[in-house]
């Protein structure tokens, strides 16, 4: 690799912004769509070909599409309301309520957005903990768990899925085949892992419980539960059916969106206000550097060096999980897997794999998104919410009180992970 | 109508506490007198806080209700074990615990229409009046205001009551 001026700058402009987003001491945001519009201008990437080849608005709209079903979905309390639900029908008992919410937040979080799945549960976790006397710490923690693993089994679960999904070609389907056994399974060991941790704890019987509290109050808008509820599942649907139509998910996303906006009396500006800009903005810098490093040959020069490695396909998948669920949990997911999409296509393709054959490879990939972001408070954005959630109660979330559930979590999902790939495309694959 | 300044309106007998004051002895002066806040003040009456009675409420109230998009749901506060109306019994809770940093302050000779767009621009109802030392002279509120400006329709022919 020839060392000129466009690979300097390339590779200047990415330490940049991969300091930002792991130090946290410049808004990621800002730090990278600066350093994309900085590519721009000095032309280590023409503005055509990052708009045509290396912008994906597919994920872009897939995002925004969700997260404006999302938005609306929270308004209409439904999260709320199925969480008070099941503080009622489990009666007090702490151990049964906080497995019913984990599960509860774990489906939400494998269709709608995480964070606003931990939004809008999360208060539900305290005050069932605070009217159980019991202090929120574990239940919270516990359902932040489940709500990564949640985003695992499906394609719109967490972003990094449809970096993946779009980039290789995976369908909604193919994620829900793929992934979601593995969600199931993980979500089942995290929570044996957490009950094992501590049994002590919760045998203990809370004290008598006769929940005072009305759920139904939290539906004020029948009508608007309704319609979005329905919108939700049509587009899921969708999902499902219509990309071998040739429509795509982002189109059937936005086509959701835009019809429940349609639908919806709220204001335009309002309703765009779900869209977490600053999300889309930093996928819109991202998509430019990692552009960068394609042009200049970065990637595929690290591509030669990991094809170096092995040559051996289950090696390899086994290396992608293990070294992306470290990176995502130190570097965060979005920004490590955006990276690792065009470095792990050069190398499956300079080993001769064929499509088929490196699916397993994607697979790991997508598990480390998810599993990795358990490891650390920093690791994904649903457990920054969760933390700021808690700290409104006697026992905030801290990085070290995290790290003694999270990473026995990380660890114990990874070998349950790594299981799971090698039997099911290796052994009986 | 260049004498309507705040200087002119408002009270300067001032009902404060001292940052080492017990919260239970602040809680006492909300419950004697008809006030909205008490500035906080140390040595030479130089202003430092201001606690309002809104917040001294919170104390009570489980921080993580502020969470939820509405809060009609529960019926029976009183089984939250966060709910706690002893807390302020304890001895060791201070007027430092509770107090608002440096509040919005205002000169004497700010004019009172000004006085009132700061209120509303800070969702407060009172405001503390300080020299250039950050010497607390006096506090206006809200009704100080309202008495300078709708004190002329005041007809005690046709008082309500």
């Amino acid at each position: 690799m020839e060392l000129d001026y466009k690979i300097i700058v390339a590779l200047v402009v990415f330490v940049f912004a991969y300091f930002a987003v792991v130090t946290d001491k410049i808004s990621r945001t800002k730090a990278v769509l600066f350093g994309a519009m900085l590519l721009l201008v000095v032309g280590v990437l023409e503005a055509e070909v990052a708009w045509v080849e290396y912008i994906d608005f597919e994920v872009l709209g897939l995002l925004i599409g969700m997260m404006v079903i999302a938005g609306v979905i929270g308004e209409t309390g439904i999260f709320q309301f199925v969480a008070l639900k099941a503080v009622r029908w489990t009666k007090g008992r702490y151990w049964l309520l906080t497995v019913v919410l984990s599960v509860i937040t774990a489906v939400f979080s494998a269709f709608l957005d995480n964070v606003t799945t931990i939004l809008l549960l999360g208060p539900i976790t305290i005050f069932a903990s605070d009217a159980l006397h019991r202090k929120p710490l574990l239940m919270l923690i516990t359902v932040t768990l489940a709500s990564n693993i949640g985003g695992m089994g499906t394609l719109i679960g967490d972003p990094p899925h449809m970096l993946i999904g779009s980039a290789v070609g995976l369908s909604f389907n193919d994620f829900i085949v793929n992934l979601g056994p593995m969600a199931i399974i993980a979500l089942i060991a995290t929570l044996g892992l957490v009950f094992v941790m501590n049994r002590r704890q919760l045998r203990r019987t809370g004290a008598e419980y006769s929940p005072k509290f009305d759920e139904s109050r939290y539906l004020k808008d029948k009508r608007k539960t309704i319609i979005s509820l329905v919108i939700l599942s049509l587009t899921i649907v969708g999902f499902t059916i219509l990309p071998s139509y040739n429509i795509s998910v982002a189109v059937v996303a936005l086509f959701g969106a835009s019809a429940l906006m349609l639908l919806h009396k709220g204001k335009i500006d309002k309703l765009l206000g779900h869209v977490e800009w600053p999300l889309i903005f930093f996928f819109f810098g991202l998509f430019v550097i990692t552009g960068a490093l394609q042009e200049t040959g970065v990637v595929a020069w690290v591509g030669d060096q990991l094809a170096g490695v092995t040559t051996d396909p289950l090696f390899f998948t086994i290396l992608i999980l293990w070294a992306s669920t470290l990176g995502v949990a130190f570097i965060s997911a979005v920004p490590f897997v955006a990276v690792m999409i065009p470095i792990i296509m050069h190398a499956t393709a300079l080993m001769g794999l064929s499509p088929a054959e490196s699916e397993p490879i994607w697979w790991s990939l997508s598990i480390a998104a998810a599993i990795g972001g358990n490891g650390t408070v920093i690791g994904a954005a649903a457990t920054m919410a969760a933390v700021s959630i808690s700290e409104r109660t006697s026992e905030p979330i801290t990085f070290r009180n995290y790290l003694r559930y999270g990473m026995p979590t990380l660890i114990f999902t990874l070998l349950t992970a790594t299981g799971y790939l090698w039997l099911r495309y290796y052994v009986w694959g | 109508m260049p004498s309507r300044l705040v200087e002119n309106f408002m009270t300067t007998e001032l009902i404060t506490c001292h940052r080492g004051d017990k919260l239970r002895d602040v809680a006492a002066l909300f419950a004697a007198k008809p006030i909205g806040a008490v500035p906080v003040v140390k040595k030479d009456n130089v202003l430092c806080g201001i606690i309002s009675k809104i917040d001294l409420l919170g104390f009570f109230l489980p921080e993580y209700l502020e969470l939820f998009s509405n809060i009609d749901f529960i019926q029976d506060f009183s089984t939250l074990q966060s709910c706690n109306l002893d807390v302020l019994d304890s001895d060791l809770l201070l007027a430092t615990d509770v107090m608002s940093y440096e509040p919005p302050a205002i000169a004497p000779d700010t004019p009172l229409l000004k006085c009132a767009a700061l209120m509303r621009k800070n969702g407060v109802e009172l405001l503390c009046v300080v020299d250039e030392e950050n010497h607390l002279l006096g506090v206006i509120s809200s009704t100080d205001i309202a008495r300078a400006f709708f004190g002329k329709y005041l007809n005690p022919s046709n008082l309500p009551f």
